[in-house]
């Protein structure tokens, strides 16, 4: 009995409710506007400020070169927004006795950073690898390092054994953002 | 159902982590690698002489005179390997062995330099004379603008100490030490056995490769008879049987010595076949007047 009770309520309200409705749709449209979203910059840079590659060709005991490059931040007025750290790592076979070091000049002082000889350990591919601290390059800071790499052949080394020797330097800077 | 609501709750704090971690923190960043690669290369270095090596080279002279010995010394080992660049170098001698009591030696150049320099080459062999061209006369006009070989001929001399005295077979050390850029030392041993004119008859030796000569002249009028024998370890004789007046051989039928007439004014040439490689010298032969 109640079944029935509540099924005739149910399918009275069913054809009041339903009588009244409409199927139209009203569509409506309106433009917004978002402020321009930023993306911070990430600028790293590295520039030969000398040419290296003539003189180390016809190298003669007591013969040295100076090889001066930059890192930045900053490329055409524009800086980098985040932080950056940066390792420079020198690879050699160092068949040739040289004396290679790395300094940082920092106004008119030079700070020797590393002096790539046989300290340092070789790889698989039998390359001296001499990995420089990692430096920073900070947003909030002067955003040029400068550095000089010098080669010297020194004058003691002018047996004739080292006559005609073949190597290869290798300066690689990795960069990456500071998290 | 108590499981339930406890999975649901993970499930909303685990979300929750994630969409907080994914609108602050990014764990990507940006990296930029920069490379520069040099190549490295000593320069070569060709300082050498035919007569001084750097193990100490021998160099006998059968007939020396008494007068200079000569020998050169180069910056380079042939046509196409020649030093680029100047090289400074000290040269001394020494009499050695029983003679150095009764004479010394003098070097001409204790010092000096052999310089490099580059003339015009003429690569077409369109038979130009480019030899005073200049280096764009020379490029412009297609040639080779190359390093050339430079070559100082150096000597000794040695001064005895009793001019009256006679010498024998004197030996002198040498030493060429190249100091600039590079040292290297060139060492040679020079055997000078004085020729000497025994009853007019002069004796000199010639040495090829594979052949040493004796070479006999009679200076005087008469005609000169000689026995001649020789290291048979070392030398079998480049046989002309009918120039011999007699000749002996050994158990293996080698000749081992001959007898020979020499006719006034005239020279004769005696041919040894080297069985090694040492040079022809004066104390291998024996020279004897007939009786």
């Amino acid at each position: 009995m109640k079944k029935k009770i509540v099924l005739t309520l149910g399918i009275i309200s069913i054809i009041i409710f339903a009588s009244g409705i409409t199927y139209s749709i009203f569509n409506s449209n309106a433009s917004l506007t978002t402020t321009d979203q930023n993306i911070a910059k990430f600028i790293f840079d590295a520039k030969e400020v000398s040419n290296i590659n003539l003189p180390l060709q016809n190298l003669l005991p007591g013969e040295s070169n100076r090889h001066l490059f930059q890192v930045s931040s900053i490329e055409e007025n524009t800086s980098s927004e985040v932080d950056i750290s940066y390792q420079i790592i020198i690879k050699t076979y160092h068949f040739i006795p040289l004396e290679i070091n790395l300094y940082q000049e920092i106004d008119e002082d030079k700070i020797l950073v590393l002096t790539c000889d046989e300290t340092y350990s070789r790889n698989d591919a039998n390359e001296l690898v001499c990995n420089a601290p990692i430096n920073r390059l900070l947003r909030a800071e002067s955003n040029l390092h400068e550095y000089s790499l010098e080669i010297l052949f020194p004058t003691e080394y002018n047996d004739e054994i080292y006559t005609g020797l073949v190597d290869y330097i290798s300066l690689e800077i990795k960069s990456w953002q500071e998290i | 159902m108590k499981n339930i609501k406890k999975y649901i709750i993970l499930i909303l704090i685990i979300t929750g982590i994630g969409i907080a971690f994914s609108l602050t923190v990014t764990f990507a960043k940006y990296v930029k690698n920069i490379f520069w690669e040099y190549n490295l290369k000593t320069k070569e270095f060709y300082f050498s002489s035919p007569e001084l090596d750097i193990k100490s080279k021998d160099n006998v002279n059968n007939s020396w005179d008494e007068d200079l010995v000569y020998f050169t010394i180069t910056n380079s080992l042939n046509d196409e390997l020649i030093t680029t660049y100047d090289i400074d170098y000290e040269a001394s001698c020494e009499v050695v062995g029983d003679l150095k009591d009764y004479a010394e030696c003098q070097i001409s150049d204790s010092s000096g330099s052999l310089s490099s320099y580059q003339s015009c080459v003429n690569n077409l062999e369109d038979g130009t004379d480019v030899s005073d061209f200049t280096k764009s006369e020379c490029e412009l006009g297609g040639y080779n603008w190359a390093y050339q070989k430079s070559t100082k001929e150096l000597y000794f001399e040695i001064i005895k100490n009793d001019p009256e005295y006679e010498l024998g077979t004197i030996t002198v050390d040498i030493e060429v030490k190249s100091t600039f850029p590079y040292t290297k030392t060139l060492k040679g041993i020079f055997t000078l056995y004085p020729q000497k004119i025994e009853d007019n008859l002069i004796i000199d030796y010639e040495n090829y490769d594979y052949e040493g000569a004796l070479i006999l002249s009679n200076i005087e009028s008469e005609e000169v008879c000689l026995n001649i024998s020789w290291d048979l370890e070392k030398y079998l004789l480049d046989e002309k049987i009918d120039l011999y007046n007699t000749y002996e051989v050994d158990e293996e039928g080698y000749l081992k010595s001959i007898n020979l007439n020499i006719m006034p004014y005239s020279s004769l040439e005696i041919k040894f076949i080297k069985k090694t490689s040492e040079e022809l010298i004066k104390n291998d032969i024996l020279i004897e007047k007939c009786e």
